[in-house]
């Protein structure tokens, strides 16, 4: 079904509006100095000094042993990663729906703003914080003792951004998909701790129970950790590939869905 | 020229917001869209920008790129994270003029309505007229050559609204289109060409302003100031001269939207204190003033041609009855 024959009127060319649209989603979301501060550092640092770091602790049996810590610490840097890239699910909700709500979207729409051009504006700030809390937190870890080689930084960067926006273009379908705030407000709680805890985020796979691991089957999140962590461990290998490709579909995929179905609201009490 | 052709609508819930509406507008005028709240002047603005999609038929809106099109939505169309600038910088920035540009249009756009000195400020700091005008602004900056404007007068003070009006004129004489509803009329009848009126969906007029005027308002407004009081029995000794008048005001200041309903002619056993506002059939001014000069000392007397707003409520009543009142 084509959802946009509404819209048959041409913008200004897409390289052009999408710059301006990204110099005004810069601003909106940097309005608030304190609040990118918590974000790119306090929120990375906080899941690596508070959570990471006590957790590879008590793995290493709490012998004290630096070795025991950092082995931990290894596994726990890719782990802190993927969730800063699950994160991006409620930034673009939040973006989105705001946009949209607003009247905002329907107004760049009308414009001639194209739905991918208009999906980049919202997704690229989210996407360049994320990618801030990446270095804040490889840069943290490399204080610690992590040393990670380049071509390793490079693949847990590189599958980081296919797992944020993935969860970018989740939010969003979630914002088209689930028209009442409310709802929407429900099915994130329902989803979220699931998601998050399901996957083997701060403990090996292997330690799950049954359930857990059948659950952590059918997360994504599993697959971006798991790809992180091989990154790590065996590098840059060949066998990592298929499984990128994979997660790299996925994402198109559901980036493909959400500018299919974005469709404007007129600001919201003239409905 | 925008041309509207069979353009229907009906919302999901069943209820239908157009039925069948067609019209043509040519190049340089500026359109009053009519009608009472409901009447489906959202929806076809909302079509006519291709916010939401029609039942049936069509909108050519005699242009292809979407920088020629300004909307103005009478809800609040702002980015809470910005300030006033960079919210009307959306407009000329969307159409292409670089970001130097956008900023030099926006501020004289912001000095049009009145805003200069908050442009600096936060959106969510300002009130809802002071929104209104940062949405007008965002249109008028954009320069575009067709523009729907959704209650663009609606928390104006007079002198804004004046300025905000004459450029629209000046606008629409250098070619542009603008189509604007506003329950305002006394404030945008002065420079609109044509009236579309609907009513429950439908087109039921469209026509130039002083042709909707004549046609829905037979009727001279004549303003009455005398000294003391009328008392009933006048009226009732002119009651057949007065047959078809509606008063309008009487005896305190005339709110705008507020119809007293009826005394002159109903058999009102209370006196009537000055002054007197009442549209009476064409040609019974003089007669009425003779009655009136017999019985009072009538200080003030005028006689004016009806306004829009004379004859949209005339039609109302025609059409509607009594439930248009108060």
């Amino acid at each position: 079904m084509n959802r946009h024959p509404i819209r048959t009127l041409t913008g200004i060319p897409s390289t052009r509006s999408l710059w301006f649209l990204l110099r005004q989603e810069t601003k909106a979301l940097t309005a608030v100095p304190g609040e990118v501060v918590v974000e790119v550092f306090l929120s990375p640092l906080g899941y690596l000094f508070l959570l990471g770091a006590g957790i590879s602790g008590m793995l290493a049996g709490g012998s004290g042993s630096n070795e025991a810590f950092l082995a931990n610490l290894w596994f726990m840097v890719p782990g802190i990663v993927a969730i800063q890239a699950f994160f991006a699910i409620s930034a673009s909700m939040y973006r989105l729906q705001a946009d949209r709500q607003s009247g905002m979207m329907a107004m760049k729409l009308v414009q001639g703003v194209r739905p991918v051009v208009y999906t980049v504006s919202i997704f690229a700030i989210p996407l360049v914080r994320f990618l801030a809390q990446v270095i804040v937190l490889l840069t943290a870890a490399w204080v610690l003792g992590i040393r990670m080689t380049a071509s390793e930084v490079g693949l847990v960067v590189m599958v980081g951004v296919i797992a944020a926006v993935t969860w970018l273009a989740v939010g969003g379908l979630l914002v088209f998909l689930v028209r009442k705030q409310t709802n929407r407000a429900v099915v994130m709680r329902v989803l979220s701790l699931p998601l998050m805890f399901s996957a083997p985020t701060f403990y090996p796979l292997e330690s799950m129970p049954a359930y857990l691991r059948t659950l952590a089957f059918f997360n994504p999140l599993t697959y971006h950790l798991e790809l992180m962590r091989g990154s790590v461990q065996i590098g840059p290998s060949w066998l990592l590939w298929p499984v990128v490709l994979a997660l790299l579909i996925v994402s198109t995929v559901t980036l493909t869905v959400l500018v299919s179905i974005a469709q404007p609201l007129p600001a919201q009490d003239n409905v | 020229m925008v041309v509207v052709r069979n353009l229907s609508k009906r919302y999901a819930n069943g209820k239908s917001a157009l039925e069948d509406v067609s019209f043509t507008i040519g190049d340089g005028r500026v359109v009053l869209l009519l009608g009472r709240n409901g009447a489906g002047k959202t929806s076809l603005i909302h079509i006519a920008c291709q916010v939401i999609r029609a039942t049936s038929g069509s909108v050519d809106l005699g242009i292809t790129h979407g920088r020629e099109l300004g909307w103005c939505s009478q809800s609040q169309m702002i980015d809470w994270w910005l300030s006033v600038l960079d919210n009307v910088c959306y407009g000329p920035g969307m159409a292409g003029f670089s970001v130097g540009e956008a900023r030099r249009r926006a501020s004289e756009a912001l000095e049009l309505v009145g805003l200069q000195g908050e442009a600096a400020r936060n959106c969510s700091e300002l009130s809802g007229g002071q929104l209104q005008r940062v949405q007008v602004a965002r249109v008028i900056a954009a320069r575009p050559s067709v523009m729907f404007l959704d209650e663009p007068t609606v928390g104006l003070d007079a002198w804004t609204t004046l300025s905000l009006m004459e450029d629209i004129r000046r606008r629409a004489d250098d070619g542009a289109i603008v189509i604007v509803s506003s329950h305002e009329l006394d404030s945008v009848e002065e420079y609109c060409d044509e009236v579309l009126l609907l009513d429950k969906g439908r087109l039921v007029s469209h026509a130039s302003a002083d042709e909707f005027t004549r046609t829905w308002s037979d009727k001279e407004r004549v303003f009455i100031e005398f000294e003391g009081r009328l008392p009933a029995s006048f009226l009732h000794r002119v009651q057949g001269l007065l047959s078809g008048a509606e008063l309008v005001g009487s005896g305190k200041p005339t709110s705008r939207s507020g119809v007293v309903q009826g005394q002159v002619h109903d058999g009102s056993e209370s006196d009537v204190s000055s002054p007197i506002d009442v549209l009476l059939p064409a040609g019974k001014s003089l007669l009425l003033l003779k009655e009136l000069v017999s019985v009072v000392s009538v200080t003030q007397f005028r006689v004016d041609r009806p306004t829009l707003a004379d004859a949209f409520l005339s039609f109302q009543r025609t059409v509607h009855g009594r439930e248009v009142a108060g």
